[in-house]
C-alpha cells in the first residue's frame, strides 16, 4: 500500500486475514491510500501471521504484538500502520489533532488521545464545518492543511460500558473537506466539565512550542517539522486553555469567528479576558 | 567595562527557526525546545564572544530604540544559562541582589519586554501521545498488553 508517499508492504500467511486487513485499512484511510500488488521499494513492512487461534503482528521483520480477537488485532494493526505513515510521510508533517474546515480556513485541535478531539470535531461538523480529520492535521511545505477524513471514532458510555464506534462523516450529516487549506486557528484545549471556559492567546512561537509536542515526526526530523509548523501557524490565531462541553464550545468557536478570521473581530469574552 | 565576561551563544546541535519577534530552538542534546521572546532572542544572538554584557545591552538598546540596562541582559543570560543555550556557563552578576529583587527592579524600570525563554520537553517517541488503539484495559489484554506501553490505567480505566 502507499499513502502520503510512504510505501508499506503488508504480507500474511493467511489470505482471508490479508483481505480483511486491506478492507480495514481502506476504511480507516478513507481515500488517502492505494493498494497495489506492486512489490517495489518499500520503506516499511508488516507481517500478519495466523497461528492457531492467534494473530501475530510483525513490524519490519520483528515480533510486535499478538492477539486472539481478530477485530481488535486489525484495529491495532491499523493504528500502527497509520502512525508509521504519519511518522515517515516525506512531503507532509502529521500533527496529532482534530481538524475542520470553515470558510476556507481550517481549525486544528492538537491534543493527546482521549482528550475529546473527535467529540469536538463532530460537534463542529454538525454545525456545518467541513470534516478534515479527528486524528491528524496534515501540513505541507506551503503551510496548507490536508484532509485525512477517516471515520470519526466516537466514544459513548463510561468505564466498563465505554464503547467506540467508527462513524463515517455522512452519518452525522457532515461533509468531508477535499482541498488543502491554510490554518486559521489552533486551539489547544483540554476538556474539563468542572471549570469555567478560559482561553488565552499564544504568540506564534509559544503556539509552535505547544504544538510540536503533538507533531508526530518531530523526534525524527525536527528541522522539517519546525519549518512546516512555522509555515502553517504563522498567520493563525492560537489559543490555549480549558474548555467545557464540546457542543457549547463548538458554538462559541464558530459564532466568534468572522469569515476572514480577523483576530480583531473575535469577541474579547472568548478569551476569558486573559489574552494579549 | 562593567563585566569581564563575554558570553557565546551555543551553535552546535541546535535547530533554529525564526518566527516574527521570536526564535524557536530545538536542542538535540537535551531534547528540549525553547521559545525566546524578542528580548531574549536579541541577547542570545548578540552573544558572539566579542561583546561584554554592557555592549550587549547597548546592542539590544540600539535594536529596540530603548534604554537597556545590564541587569536586563543578565536576566536573559541567567535563563540562557539554565537552558544550556550558551557555549559555557556564565556567572550571573546581579550586583548582590537576588534574582527576584533584580527582576522586580528591572520590571519596573524596563520599557521593553522582559526576556523570556519558555521551554518544553519534546516527544522522544512519535507514539508518546497516541492511543495504542485499545479502548479499555480488557481490549489491551488479549493484545498481549499494550505494545506501545501507552495503555495507562488512568482514573477512567481507559487505555490512552
Amino acid at each position: 500500500m502507499e499513502s502520503f508517499g510512504v510505501r508499506i508492504r503488508i504480507e500474511s500467511n493467511d489470505e482471508e486475514l490479508l483481505t480483511d486487513a486491506a478492507e480495514n485499512l481502506r476504511w480507516a484511510f478513507a481515500e488517502k491510500m492505494e493498494i497495489s500488488d506492486d512489490d517495489g521499494d518499500v520503506a516499511l513492512s508488516f507481517g500478519l501471521e495466523k497461528s492457531g487461534k492467534e494473530f501475530i503482528l510483525y513490524r519490519d521483520g520483528e515480533y510486535f504484538s499478538k492477539g486472539e480477537i481478530k477485530k481488535i488485532f486489525l484495529k491495532y494493526m491499523n493504528s500502527v500502520v497509520r502512525n508509521r505513515v504519519a511518522e515517515f510521510a516525506p512531503d507532509h508533517t502529521f500533527i496529532h489533532a482534530g481538524s475542520v474546515g470553515w470558510k476556507g480556513r481550517s481549525f486544528i485541535f492538537p491534543a493527546k488521545s482521549f482528550k475529546g478531539k473527535s467529540t469536538l470535531v463532530s460537534e463542529l461538523v454538525k454545525l456545518g464545518a467541513d470534516y478534515y480529520s479527528d486524528e491528524y492535521a496534515v501540513i505541507d511545505d506551503n503551510g496548507l492543511n490536508h484532509p485525512f477524513p477517516r471515520p470519526l471514532s466516537l466514544r459513548t458510555g463510561e468505564g466498563k460500558d465505554l464503547r467506540e464506534d467508527e462513524v463515517p462523516v455522512a452519518e452525522i450529516n457532515g461533509i468531508a473537506g477535499t482541498e488543502p487549506i491554510p490554518i486559521g486557528m489552533v486551539v489547544l484545549t483540554e476538556f474539563d466539565p468542572e471549570s469555567a471556559e478560559q482561553l488565552r492567546r499564544l504568540t506564534t512561537g509559544e503556539g509552535i512550542l505547544e504544538t510540536l509536542v503533538h507533531t508526530i515526526p518531530f523526534a525524527r526530523d525536527p528541522e522539517t517539522s519546525l519549518k512546516r509548523l512555522k509555515s502553517s501557524l504563522n498567520r493563525a490565531i492560537i489559543l490555549k486553555g480549558i474548555r467545557g462541553d464540546a457542543k457549547d464550545f463548538a458554538l462559541t468557536v464558530l459564532s466568534n469567528i468572522d469569515n476572514n478570521l480577523d483576530s480583531e473581530l473575535i469577541s474579547e469574552s472568548f478569551f476569558g479576558g486573559d489574552n494579549e | 567595562m562593567n563585566n569581564p565576561q563575554y558570553p557565546v551563544a551555543r551553535s552546535t546541535n541546535l535547530v533554529v527557526q525564526e518566527v516574527p519577534n521570536e526564535v524557536l530552538i530545538f536542542d538535540i542534546d537535551t531534547n528540549k525546545a525553547h521559545c525566546l521572546n524578542k528580548t531574549a532572542a536579541l541577547v542570545w544572538k548578540s552573544c558572539d564572544g566579542k561583546r561584554s554584557v554592557s555592549e550587549i545591552a547597548e546592542f539590544v538598546g540600539s535594536e529596540t530604540g530603548e534604554q537597556v540596562s545590564d541587569d536586563l541582559v543578565w536576566l536573559a543570560i541567567d535563563q540562557l544559562n539554565e537552558t544550556n543555550l550558551l557555549e559555557d556557563q556564565v556567572t550571573v552578576d546581579f550586583k548582590g541582589q537576588s534574582r527576584r529583587d533584580a527582576l522586580k527592579k528591572i520590571g519596573l524600570a524596563s520599557v521593553i519586554a522582559l526576556p523570556i525563554v519558555a521551554s518544553l520537553a519534546a516527544p522522544q517517541n512519535a507514539l508518546a501521545n497516541m492511543s495504542c488503539g485499545c479502548i479499555t484495559i480488557t481490549d489491551c489484554n488479549p493484545l498481549d498488553g499494550c505494545p506501545t506501553n501507552n495503555c495507562g490505567q488512568d482514573v477512567s480505566g481507559l487505555c490512552r
